[in-house]
């Protein structure tokens, strides 16, 4: 039985706490954060031992009482956190981007690799049951050739919505990029060879890029689209995701699985979710991936990927071109 | 419904000019009450089977056909021409009818990449001349004037971006990857030719036009419509896909358009004729338009009815659009514009700053660069 540590107890610990229960091989055993208050909460819904400890230094003095960690820390500790863990002989999963910037990412996907730990760098969407349907149509071949990825994301991120892991306002902005080019990464399986991005602020907003949008060209005329924003009012987010291939399409969007609900006035529309098994999918791959010494479906010689996209999509955005990637040494230059 | 204390207004004599292409064009003109055919007519020199079509066309409307595009524009009392040519012809066809003092109604597209100029010149004749000019297109599809009755009552706000897939699931013979080695390549006015019988011949015409070309003109108006911005410079991704016949005259039935618009908005098109299999009804058509208090997501088909039998065709849609008034609606409004000297929906001038955007997103495609948009009369 694999023992897992939370390590970061923020509001995301009751959605773990909804799974853990269904873990087939491992058992969340540690609750671990800085404010004894925020640990012992955590503990107490996942049936685990609270541990109050402020930094991976600390945390290495306890690696007894665990295997593998579930990373809930600022995005600028991750580095801290993985070499840790990677010296203790600890695996990692941790929400996408690995780092703020590629040389980081790299060099602890290398560290990792070096220590024989699993590093696993992945949201709980390509776990989704909409989004493992639309990959295994098209991984079946019933799509065809992928031609297009379109995705929009859209919603409100407010104070008590933040994950911690994303507070930074680089941070943010790459983290609010690494999901969804994880999610075309994870579809193309490949790098781009064209990157155009736009990016702008909200309105009154000190945090840059609450609008960001993205279009990429891939090898054999591939291409995607996506667009995010984190102003809409108050409520419900979108997320839609279309592929098109050469014999067939899947769309898996929001729209269509909306309810009504008339309480007066203009009927209201509420959507019926996924629950929680994009989440629960996640911890069970990185627990899999542990037991059979594998790497993790999103790992992080993928997270390095993703976040050299990151980089270009944020060059793009400041010098307003497309970024080609060359041939031969891949690097990505303005055109 | 006639209405007999009303008082009564005018009918526009019509002449057909040419019916190549589509039909649904003249028929969505003569399905308002104050539009009635007295002409359908051509050149002498198009081939026969361009007569054939337009002599059928004058039959069923029981008007004669002339093979003199001049007498019918002098001989019959015309006062509106409606143009439904190969896209190539369509701006020569629609100059003449001008020139003759006649307003016009156009299919789409309103010209061809490489005929600007005598766009140029058609939409000096038009406003020079106070003609009324109507491009088809779909802005009175329900959705679509629901998004735009959302808007203008600030229900979003001020719009900031705006998003339109429009993908049509039809095919376009075989598949792309289909043809053998030494096979010769498809020939793209004889296959239009051919899908006439299905009205998959929207691209009919010597040259070859990809998808962007041919339907980029409807989402592109409805940005138009919706947002009423000038683009200022695209960027574009074009490829042939999904059938053989585009890879084979390398136009496109594949593309994503990023739109730089006036005031920082932007904009994206995804657009594609993907194949009959990639969705059960005409196809994904949705507009997503986000502003400074909201957003909008709108399904371009809605509303629709879903109707399911035993033994339904395999190609029968089974969901079916309804509350369609989109042709009576543009004809109601071009019809108020003649009344009023007001403007149509989509005029010549809208149209040219649509084949601009479009003609800088095919440069773009080719190219791999970002391209500006120039201006209509540059």
């Amino acid at each position: 039985m694999i023992r897992l540590a939370l390590v970061g107890c923020g509001p995301w610990a009751q959605d773990y706490a909804c799974v853990a229960s269904r873990l087939m091989g491992a058992v969340v055993a540690v609750a671990v954060d800085s404010d004894a208050r925020r640990a012992a909460w955590a503990a107490r819904l996942l049936n685990a031992a609270p541990l109050v400890v402020g930094s991976p230094e600390c945390l290495a003095s306890h690696a007894a009482e665990f295997d593998a960690i579930i990373l809930h820390v600022p995005l600028a500790d991750h580095s801290q956190y993985i070499h840790g863990a990677a010296a203790a002989g600890k695996h990692v999963l941790a929400a996408p981007p690995l780092t703020l910037s590629v040389s980081d990412a790299c060099s602890l996907h290398q560290c990792s690799q070096q220590a024989g730990v699993r590093l696993m760098v992945a949201s709980a969407d390509r776990f989704l049951p909409s989004l493992t349907t639309l990959k295994s149509s098209l991984d079946k071949g019933q799509l065809g050739q992928l031609g297009l990825m379109r995705l929009h994301r859209w919603e409100t991120v407010g104070p008590d919505q933040r994950d911690s892991a994303t507070d930074a306002s680089h941070g943010e902005s790459a983290a609010c990029l690494a999901r969804d080019i994880t999610l075309c990464h994870w579809l193309f399986g490949q790098m781009p060879t064209q990157v155009l991005a736009h990016g702008r602020g909200g309105p009154g907003a000190a945090l840059p890029f609450h609008y960001l949008q993205l279009h990429l060209g891939f090898a054999a005329g591939g291409m995607a689209m996506l667009d995010y924003t984190r102003d809409l009012p108050r409520g419900s987010g979108y997320f839609s995701l279309s592929v098109i291939g050469s014999s067939g399409a899947a769309y898996a969007d929001d729209q269509h699985n909306h309810q009504l609900m008339f309480t007066g006035g203009r009927a209201t529309s509420v959507p019926t979710e996924q629950g929680l098994l994009g989440q629960l999918g996640r911890l069970q791959e990185f627990v899999r991936a542990i037991e059979q010494q594998r790497d993790p479906a999103g790992g992080s010689g993928e997270a390095c990927q993703v976040m050299t996209i990151i980089e270009v999509a944020q060059q793009s955005i400041a010098s307003g071109t497309v970024c080609q990637r060359r041939e031969g040494d891949g690097v990505y230059v303005p055109t | 419904m006639s209405q007999p204390d009303a008082p009564s207004r005018p009918v526009f004599p019509c002449a057909v000019l040419s019916v190549v292409k589509h039909a649904y064009v003249a028929r969505g003109v003569f399905s308002h009450p104050r539009f009635r055919p007295v002409v359908v007519a051509d050149d002498p020199h198009v081939p026969e089977w361009t007569h054939e079509r337009n002599q059928k066309f004058a039959d069923e409307c029981q008007v004669p056909y002339v093979r003199d595009i001049n007498k019918a524009l002098t001989e019959y009392g015309a006062q509106v021409a409606v143009v439904s040519t190969e896209a190539e012809r369509h701006c020569e066809m629609s100059l003449r009818a001008v020139q003759a003092g006649l307003n016009i109604v156009q299919d789409k597209p309103i010209t061809t990449e490489n005929a600007i100029e005598s766009c140029q010149k058609l939409v000096r004749a038009v406003e020079s001349s106070r003609r009324k000019f109507l491009l088809w297109n779909r802005n009175f599809l329900p959705a679509v004037q629901q998004a735009h009755a959302l808007i203008q009552a600030g229900e979003i706000g001020k719009p900031t971006a705006i998003h339109i897939d429009f993908y049509f699931s039809k095919d376009a013979g075989p598949p792309k990857g289909s043809s053998r080695p030494g096979d010769s390549p498809l020939n793209w006015q004889e296959y239009l030719i051919a899908a006439h019988v299905t009205s998959g011949d929207g691209g009919l015409g010597k040259l070859p036009m990809g998808e962007l070309e041919i339907e980029g003109i409807y989402p592109l108006a409805y940005m138009h419509r919706l947002i009423g911005l000038p683009v200022r410079r695209v960027f574009a991704r074009t490829t042939a896909h999904f059938h053989q016949l585009y890879a084979d005259n390398q136009v496109d039935d594949l593309a994503t358009v990023t739109l730089e618009m006036e005031n920082g908005v932007l904009g994206t098109l995804c657009l594609g004729r993907i194949g009959a299999a990639s969705h059960p009804d005409i196809g994904e058509i949705k507009l997503h338009v986000l502003g400074t208090k909201g957003a909008l997501v709108m399904s371009e088909a809605r509303p629709e009815v879903a109707v399911y039998y035993r033994g339904q065709p395999p190609a029968e849609f089974r969901n079916r659009r309804v509350a369609i008034d989109n042709d009576y609606q543009l004809m109601d409004n071009f019809a108020h514009a003649i009344d009023t000297d007001g403007e149509t929906i989509l005029d010549a001038r809208a149209g040219l700053e649509i084949v601009r955007v479009v003609t800088a997103a095919l440069q773009s495609g080719r190219t791999g660069k970002p391209v500006d948009v120039l201006p209509v009369f540059s």
